[in-house]
């Protein structure tokens, strides 16, 4: 019997799952607090019909949290979709909206993750909590599949691949070879979204923030929550306290820092969600000394950097100095469809210090060790596979089909007139829609041709009269889509 | 892990340079010289102040340090780790082969899965209700399917936010105060003390039955409650947690309720706060796979956050919470998900009993090892943890003296707050024969 569906005798699982006591016992053995109030006691029973006590607690609710506008944007993207879909239920609705991957990740990657789950089997294999002694373990395992590959004739990574078989030393060897950074300036995590937050606990609500306009929303989102921010300005749609770098056609998309107020710390994506936008060597320079002169600190989000096309630097670490003001955060997900699996990291440099000259990385270590227990082991053999040679190619591999999709998009808007921006360094296009409400497109091209996109004001107010299209889809969808939108728009 | 002995200088005006004294660190056994570097830039960015009032590292990295030490010392010594509670035993198969399945499944166009719901997969949330909350009500819409119950801690905290109150058990598992610190709820440390102002410490010891005495309770908003508890393995009677219920009712306060052992309950105690009525309008419960089915590497759990459960001016928490989740976390590994829904069918839920009775079973040879000695040791029967009393000792002397001696880690207790003073943790996770081999040599020792 598959166990991937629900089993439908699970009624009878209970007992045997819990122990001795049986389900009916749970409730039967209950007694009433005699100081209870009656009518609360049984309401969940049966509430007379008249009764609209609802008992609150005593506990404020988080006033930052009430800041907030609206819900995160991309439920707010799927909501619409299956609302959508509910009216249109014949419609072959076509998603180019979240940045979800939708290709299968290469075998070399799935065997590995597939050997590893089975391994939690047995006694060599099993390992537990990550640190120290999972990682021996792992070490183990990849000696095991190394010599089970050399039985069944799969094609052998070399041999010095196992010489390297920690993940964070992986990564180190893969990203920053030659950029100083070491295998303990690495953090490994369950992908970089949740960095985002982490790294937002670590700073705390009394650092000030900068963000570029549009940015990825959790940015923003994470920077209310924790209260670094004043109260939603809806005539401007701005957070107090947020500075907004407006990033533009008229800028080429990169902030003009001389008018940008210091902040402590500056969130930067490059290549950029949405914009798809890759900042050059240059302007990577002037950012890194800008961040030096105002004593800040970057949190560069490179989760885009195999989507670059040319020799524009692929992480922050390429420029000198970034060392002392920045940290990265990255992410499987966009280049081996790690989306579900959920793998990432993020480099705090050893040479990046607090005012006080506090290490950032002693104090977000110990962020880690309280906050969270670790990345799936599973996930993390599944990455350390993407970086042996054969799983480097596969990404690649992965990663040029969907800037053939991005091509693709960018070529129709393009034959239709559009400004486009983007697509070339990301697998995001970015399409300007001069005087128009993106939310009012968004609906349009839904309505009109069933396909979803994102609007770009839910990036920040500098989005609005865009729309993001993302390049994740089948071939043969990222072509139908193309050829409705010839259709709406000729 | 590394660690920097640094000269905190100021460095706020013009870049003054910064010495980094050398020192010698150990990490993950090897011991790393750290040299001796010039730099040349402090950014003007202040350390979050909730960081500095932390004073130590978190408790479990600090003991497996201390084992690497001793490793480094005694190379040849056959060291048993009853410390860090880790699971030893093989996943069952019949758990593992639908992880197999999943990933295999991932390299297919039809199998293929990216972004999963930031809640969960519904398969899941549903047969956590349907199986964990049978007969209770708990909706598979009110179930948030996460990475484990130290990460769904701290999420909780930031949806709380650092203007509430909280009050734990004393001894508890210290997430919950190191959060409540990092957050900024917990106010100043006592150094005499060893407790943080603004935290209402509820000891639990023999003394009250390890339950604490509510009369003399502060009122707070917050209240972190773990049961079966880790470290001192009691569980609370039915008529314990209505009295908990009552109070967190009459207070106007939201409990947090800890179930991850729950699983371990030999008796007819309470397997969730929800078993309680009115609990559903108290209380949030938090809970995992990591050890009853040995995920603690895989990574799976979930928090329960009803409906009815709401905030002073009526908000329900859930709406919070939700948004939390799809701002801060992006789902539980799909392979680890499908791993959970495995050990939910009857199937697999028989095969997990298996391996949570075999770890009850170290868990009684522990603590019939510690009862012939005319040791006093608690737990052990709800719970996989063994609780020790060495009165009038340091706990962290008795922690020493026994890894010296007999090469056997266990977590002193003072690391679970200052009611764990006198009190060594031992865990129960381990193959039997360490478990026995163990006991061998604790008997040789104490004898």
């Amino acid at each position: 019997m598959s166990l991937m569906q629900p089993s439908a005798s699970i009624s009878s699982t209970s007992s045997a799952f819990l122990g001795q006591s049986t389900n009916n016992s749970r409730i039967s053995k209950v007694s009433v607090p005699a100081s209870a109030k009656k009518n609360e006691i049984f309401k969940c029973m049966a509430t007379p019909p008249s009764d609209t006590t609802v008992y609150k607690t005593k506990v404020s609710r988080n006033a930052n949290m009430a800041k907030l506008q609206a819900g995160y944007l991309f439920p707010e993207i799927a909501r619409r979709k299956a609302a959508h879909m509910m009216k249109y239920p014949d419609a072959q609705v076509i998603s180019l909206g979240i940045g979800d991957t939708t290709e299968p990740i290469p075998e070399v990657i799935t065997s590995a993750m597939a050997q590893r789950s089975h391994a939690l089997s047995t006694l060599e294999g099993y390992s537990g909590y990550g640190d120290g002694q999972g990682d021996k373990k792992m070490i183990k395992f990849c000696w095991v599949v190394y010599i089970f590959h050399i039985y069944l004739y799969i094609p052998q990574p070399p041999p010095n691949f196992f010489c390297k078989m920690q993940l964070r030393a992986a990564i180190a060897s893969a990203f920053y070879g030659k950029l100083g950074i070491e295998e303990s300036d690495i953090f490994v995590s369950d992908g970089a979204k949740c960095d985002i937050s982490r790294l937002q606990i670590l700073l705390g609500s009394s650092v000030t923030m900068a963000v570029q306009d549009p940015s990825y929303p959790a940015y923003v989102d994470s920077s209310v929550i924790m209260g670094q921010t004043g109260q939603f300005q809806k005539d401007v749609e701005k957070y107090r306290n947020i500075e907004y770098m407006r990033c533009s056609p008229e800028n080429g998309f990169f902030p003009n820092l001389s008018t940008v107020r210091p902040t402590d710390v500056i969130f930067f994506c490059s290549p950029n969600n949405p914009t798809g936008s890759a900042a050059t060597r240059e302007q990577l320079i002037r950012l890194v000394q800008f961040a030096k002169e105002n004593g800040s600190i970057i949190v560069y989000d490179s989760a885009y950097a195999m989507y670059i096309s040319d020799d524009r630097p692929r992480s922050i670490f390429e420029i000198p100095g970034a060392k002392e003001v920045a940290i990265e955060t990255v992410s499987f997900s966009k280049y081996a469809g790690f989306t579900g699996v959920r793998l990432g990291w993020t480099v705090v440099p050893k040479e990046l210090l607090f005012s006080d000259g506090f290490p950032v990385a002693k104090d977000f270590n110990r962020i880690v060790c309280t906050c969270f227990n670790g990345a799936s082991n599973i996930s993390q053999t599944g990455g350390l596979a993407c970086l042996s040679p054969e799983g480097i190619k596969a990404m690649h591999d992965v990663v040029s089909f969907y800037k053939e999709n991005t091509k693709i998009i960018m070529d129709t808007f393009n034959s239709l007139g559009f400004k486009v921006q983007g697509g070339e360094h990301a697998p995001y296009v970015w399409v300007h829609f001069p005087g128009r409400s993106s939310w009012d497109v968004f609906a349009e091209i839904l309505e009109k041709i069933h396909l979803v996109t994102t609007p770009g004001s839910g990036f920040g107010p500098g989005g609005e009269g865009f729309i993001r299209v993302s390049a994740f889809g089948h071939r043969g969808n990222v072509l139908e889509a193309c050829k409705r939108l010839k259709q709406l728009y000729n | 892990m590394y660690y920097h002995q640094i000269q905190l200088s100021p460095c706020i005006s013009v870049r003054p340079s910064l010495m980094l004294k050398p020192r010698m660190v150990q990490t993950s056994g090897e011991v790393v010289k750290t040299e001796r570097r010039r730099v040349d830039h402090c950014t003007r960015v202040p350390r979050n102040v909730n960081l500095e009032k932390l004073r130590n590292g978190y408790l479990f990295p600090e003991i497996g340090m201390r084992e690497n030490e001793h490793l480094q010392k005694y190379p040849y010594a056959k060291l048993i780790s009853l410390g860090i509670g880790d699971t030893t035993e093989p996943i069952p198969d019949i758990i593992t082969s639908n992880m197999v399945e999943q990933a295999q499944a991932l390299s297919t166009v039809k199998g293929y899965k990216g972004y999963g719901a930031e809640q969960g997969n519904k398969s899941l949330r549903k047969a956590i209700a349907d199986v964990i909350y049978r007969g209770l009500k708990v909706k598979d819409t009110e179930i948030f399917v996460s990475d484990g119950a130290q990460c769904d801690i701290s999420r909780l905290q930031l949806l709380l936010g650092s203007n509430v109150t909280m009050a734990v058990q004393d001894p508890s598992f210290p997430a919950y105060i190191d959060s409540g610190v990092i957050i900024g709820q917990a106010g100043e440390l006592q150094e005499e003390t060893g407790k943080y102002w603004n935290i209402e410490y509820m000891k639990c010891g023999p003394q009250n039955n390890f339950f604490p005495d509510l009369s003399t309770t502060a009122r707070t908003d917050i209240i972190f409650f773990c049961s079966p508890n880790n470290p001192t393995g009691y569980a609370a009677s039915r008529k314990q947690l209505e009295q908990l219920v009552e109070f967190a009712r009459k207070n106007g306060s939201i409990i947090i309720y800890d179930s991850a052992y729950a699983a371990y309950i030999s008796d007819d105690s309470p397997r969730s706060i929800f078993e309680i009525p009115g609990a559903r309008e108290v209380a949030i419960e938090v809970s995992s796979f990591s050890k009853f089915a040995g995920f603690t590497g895989v990574r799976l759990g979930w928090t329960v956050v009803p409906e009815e459960l709401c905030f002073a001016n009526g908000f329900p928490v859930i709406k919070d919470f939700n948004r939390i989740v799809c701002t801060c976390f992006n789902g539980a590994s799909n392979i680890a998900q499908a791993g959970g829904l495995a050990c939910l069918s009857p199937e697999g839920s028989m095969a997990v009993r298996g391996v949570i009775d075999y770890y009850k079973e170290n868990a009684r040879i522990i603590l019939d090892t510690f009862a012939s000695l005319g040791l006093k040791a608690y737990g052990g029967k709800n719970a996989p943890y063994v609780w020790v009393h060495f009165p009038g000792s340091s706990s962290w002397d008795v922690f020493d003296e026994i890894l010296e001696k007999t090469h056997i880690s266990t977590v002193p207790g003072r690391g679970f707050g200052p009611g764990g003073e006198e009190y060594i943790r031992v865990s129960a996770f381990g193959h039997r024969e360490s478990i026995l081999e163990a006991s061998m040599r604790l008997k040789n020792l104490f004898r």
